[in-house]
């Protein structure tokens, strides 16, 4: 006996119970049999488009970013400890007055070793700049103002070695490192709002200022390109969703058939159910890999913030003792006109007890390198987000494969179950 | 049994064209970007504040046009980067007329449109000479936005007495002045620190020579070493600040004090110095010194309170020269054509945008258009000054460090730095020196191969 005869007995007894009455079973079968075949058509080859888009998305988040904002940290921390190893030249017994026109610079190898890491780390942020046109535009004044501060140090250091000169030698000094970090009131704040279309360059702020306002432009385009990455991912979540109402379909399905048909599980219907069900799975590994990304980028902002902050607690003593110098000489002017920009100067005094100690380390020529140990911890810091990255992007196809035969397979299991029942029909039809 | 199973294909074509469909929509994103156009200005604070109130905010309302300001202090530079890379801004406000020039005989820079050609018709025709840039072409390269009037010493409250009012009291401040420091003086402003120095020499200059000799000094013709005239400028400015002693602070305090904090010690209970040489600018800059009262409405009887400061003229040697002034001004050229910025051009020097401009309280903002008459100005300080701009008596000279190449600029104004921490006579001739030999370096032939218009008074 074939199972077609066995599938017309069943009709017919199927039929026994409503004699009289024409069946409606054929129409709402074939019916449901194209809308399950088109639903599964469109889940699957949704599921392929989203899949495709949202693992681009989360290959293109981490190629961005990784540096660029790392580099602007580097050139803060070395721009920061060139000024105060520059505002040492004040420090008495650091830099003496030499009459001599053979004096060798105060500045030292450090000092030059700084300004080459900024200005490298200038130029690679140049190179990965994410903010676009202002982005360049802001690298492009912090560059000219470095250019602009190292002479005038070098002008100050020049003047320091003239003992006629030393006033001139402060007056540069304080130029240069008013041009490093004074915080002109206002300016950064202004920067600070998102909805300010204008973009201060400068100002009247400084190039630590700048530099800041640089690192919140790129961050903020790289958030918002994070972010726009992210909504590529809402179709994910909706494909997920439509599968798993699909696969509730294909349950309820199955069990209407059954009853209808008074048969058991229909083997090709449940096979359809458990790939649909298989293809949501698949999709879902979008969100494993995004995780992945998610948790190295969490470790690398919270290295990148703390960039430099040993470094810009020391220039903040420096900033003191130099002060003391600049107002030693001039405790009037201290008073009235310098008092606004010392205001601005000297953000932070949390740590100026520790001044003198430091000009005794200037002054014997034992001030540690900070930036060196910064940048041993952005290098561990850059390693974990590596294998982050790393763990993100490792797809070898399988899932979209597997997404793939499911849309393909799915659709033809489907057809063949009902088809067959459909078929029972063909000579009540006479 | 044919027309169920065309019926049911037809459903599944259906079907699948739907989800083709909504595939298609999940993977367009639409993207249609806005006219837009950038601007670069050397302002910051309240002066880039009131540019975007009076002028940015009104133009995007009325056009819809966005405009990208970006401000820099270190506008020549960034500007020679952009345009060396081939990614010059649409606009951008210098205050060189010979960085206008060199632009335009670059071919970087476009004629002002003919629109604002023509609007630049109703301005004073004095300034006009400083935008045509191309030796022998009568076009205008750019458009002054707004102005300054620089041969100005201001006072505070308690010492309009002590001003100096002929030339000799000017001379004999610092000698006179005993114990007192008559003079505030800020120099320091990185990285062009020196500038106000240099201000002070040319009205010294503009004031005790003719002007004509004044133009061949700013235009490289005469001799920094040699010159009678140009050592005369310089020692005068040193026996006005007494050889530092005359200033509030001494020579250190003016090279540690900034240019915008100098004024701070007119307005203090017992002040440190009785006048300031500052442009127009200055009531914005004494906004926020503690004593200072700029010019206000009373918040009770909303009657117009006049300043608590002042201003005089800069004295002149021969009563002649007291027509003439030293002035500056912004002027806001063309870079990259496109509609944007031609409009946006045009609507920055149209009478009604400059009216709304000036008459921000305290802007420091003077137009040239001379449909705003003075009376339009909000305070009897600003309605002075615009008086003065308006006069045709008058003659106007071009700050003459604004003239010349940005080499000499950056010469002169370290020279200004050199001479107050030392100003004794064997100093003035090594750094007279040095001059000449930046200026021989700056003029060269080979500096760049640019004919440059010869700048003169107007």
């Amino acid at each position: 006996v074939s199972a077609a005869t066995a599938d017309a007995e069943g009709i017919d007894a199927a039929a026994e119970t409503t004699p009289l009455e024409p069946s409606n079973t054929p129409a709402l079968l074939s019916r449901l049999l194209a809308a399950l075949v088109a639903a599964t058509l469109l889940v699957g080859i949704g599921g392929i488009v989203t899949y495709t888009k949202a693992r681009a998305a989360i290959s293109h988040v981490s190629t961005l970013g990784e540096p660029v904002v790392v580099e602007i940290g580097a050139a803060r921390a070395a721009l920061a400890d060139a000024d105060r190893l520059a505002l040492t030249l004040a420090v008495p017994g650091r830099a003496a007055p030499n009459a001599g026109s053979n004096a060798l610079s105060g500045l030292g190898t450090q000092y030059q070793n700084d300004i080459a890491v900024a200005e490298q780390s200038l130029d690679q942020a140049t190179v990965d700049n994410v903010a676009g046109p202002q982005g360049t535009q802001l690298l492009q004044t912090i560059e000219g103002l470095v250019v602009s501060y190292n002479a005038i140090v070098e002008q100050a250091d020049t003047a320091y070695q003239d003992s006629s000169k030393t006033t001139l030698g402060l007056a540069a000094l304080w130029d240069a490192s008013t041009l490093m970090q004074s915080e002109s009131a206002g300016t950064l704040a202004e920067l600070r709002k998102p909805h300010v279309s204008s973009t201060d360059l400068g100002g009247a702020a400084s190039v630590l200022t700048d530099l800041d306002a640089l690192r919140i432009e790129e961050q903020t385009a790289l958030d918002q390109q994070r972010a726009s990455a992210w909504n590529a991912q809402w179709p994910v979540a909706a494909l997920i969703a439509a599968a798993l109402i699909l696969a509730a379909a294909l349950i309820c399905t199955q069990i209407q058939v059954s009853r209808r048909f008074r048969r058991g599980w229909n083997i090709r219907l449940l096979a359809a159910t458990l790939l649909v069900l298989l293809l949501a799975a698949a999709t879902a590994q979008v969100f494993s890999f995004r995780e992945d990304l998610s948790a190295g980028l969490r470790t690398y902002t919270t290295v990148s913030a703390d960039y430099g902050a040993e470094t810009d607690a020391l220039r903040v003593e420096s900033q003191f003792s130099f002060e003391s110098q600049l107002c030693s000489g001039a405790a009037e002017l201290c008073t009235v006109t310098l008092a606004s920009a010392l205001g601005d100067y000297t953000r932070d005094v949390s740590s100026q007890a520790d001044y003198a100690a430091l000009n005794q380390a200037a002054a014997s020529g034992t001030l540690p390198d900070l930036v060196a140990e910064d940048q041993q911890e952005v290098a561990d810091g850059r390693e974990a987000y590596a294998a982050d990255v790393q763990s993100a992007n490792a797809d070898d196809g399988l899932w979209l494969a597997v997404i793939a035969l499911s849309t393909a397979l799915a659709p033809i299991l489907i057809s063949w179950a009902l088809w067959s029942r459909l078929q029972e029909y063909r000579y009540r039809t006479r | 049994m044919n027309s169920k199973k065309t019926k049911l294909w037809r459903r599944c074509a259906i079907g699948l064209a739907a989800g083709v469909l909504v595939a298609g929509l999940v993977t367009a994103y639409p993207n249609s970007p806005a006219a837009s156009v950038t601007i670069l200005v050397p302002w910051s604070g309240p002066e880039l504040d009131d540019f975007e109130n009076a002028v940015v905010t009104p133009f995007h309302d009325l056009t819809g046009i966005s405009v990208d300001v970006e401000s820099t202090r270190a506008l020549d530079e960034v500007l020679a980067a952009d345009t060396q890379r081939g990614d010059a801004p649409g606009l951008a406000v210098i205050q060189s007329p010979r960085l206008l020039a060199y632009y335009a005989n670059r071919g970087m820079v476009q004629p002002v449109p003919t629109a604002v050609a023509e609007d630049l018709k109703g301005d004073d025709p004095r300034w006009l000479p400083w935008l045509q840039s191309i030796p022998g072409k009568q076009a205008e390269y750019g458009a002054f936005v707004k102005v300054d009037l620089n041969s100005l010493l201001w006072h505070g409250p308690d010492t309009p007495a002590a001003l100096p009012t002929d030339w000799q009291d000017l001379l004999d401040l610092g000698t006179a002045a005993g114990q007192a420091t008559p003079v505030c003086l800020g120099l320091a402003s990185p990285p062009v620190s020196g500038w106000p120095g240099t201000n002070w020499i040319d009205d010294v200059f503009l004031h005790e020579f003719p002007s004509s000799q004044y133009t061949a000094w700013a235009n490289g013709e005469l001799n920094w070493d040699t010159s009678a005239d140009v050592r005369q400028a310089w020692s005068d400015w040193g026996r006005i600040l007494g050889g530092g002693e005359a200033v509030f602070g001494g020579s250190a305090g003016a090279l540690l004090t900034s240019d915008g904090d100098a004024g701070s010690g007119m307005f203090t209970s017992k002040p440190g110095c009785e006048f300031d040489h500052e442009s127009s600018y200055a009531p914005a800059a004494y906004i926020g010194d503690k004593g200072a009262e700029p010019a206000h409405k009373d918040a009770g009887t909303g009657t117009q309170v006049p300043a608590n400061f002042g201003f005089v003229p800069f004295p002149a040697k021969v009563s002649s020269d007291a027509d003439v002034w030293e002035t500056s001004g912004d002027i806001a050229a063309m870079f990259t054509a496109t509609p944007a910025a031609e409009q946006f051009l045009e609507f920055m020097v149209e009478p009604t945008t400059q009216l709304r401009w000036i008459q921000i309280p305290n802007s420091g903002a003077y137009s040239l258009d001379r449909s705003i008459e003075p009376g339009y100005y909000p305070d009897t300080l600003s309605r002075s000054i615009a008086a003065t701009l308006q006069n045709p008596a008058y003659t106007f000279c071009f700050d003459a460090a604004d003239l010349m190449p940005s080499d000499m600029q950056s010469a002169f104004y370290q020279a200004v730095l050199e001479y107050v921490n030392d100003p004794g006579s064997g100093n003035l001739t090594s750094i007279l020196a040095s001059l000449e030999a930046a200026q021989e370096r700056a003029y060269s032939k080979t500096a760049d191969s640019v004919t440059y218009p010869v700048f003169s008074c107007h």
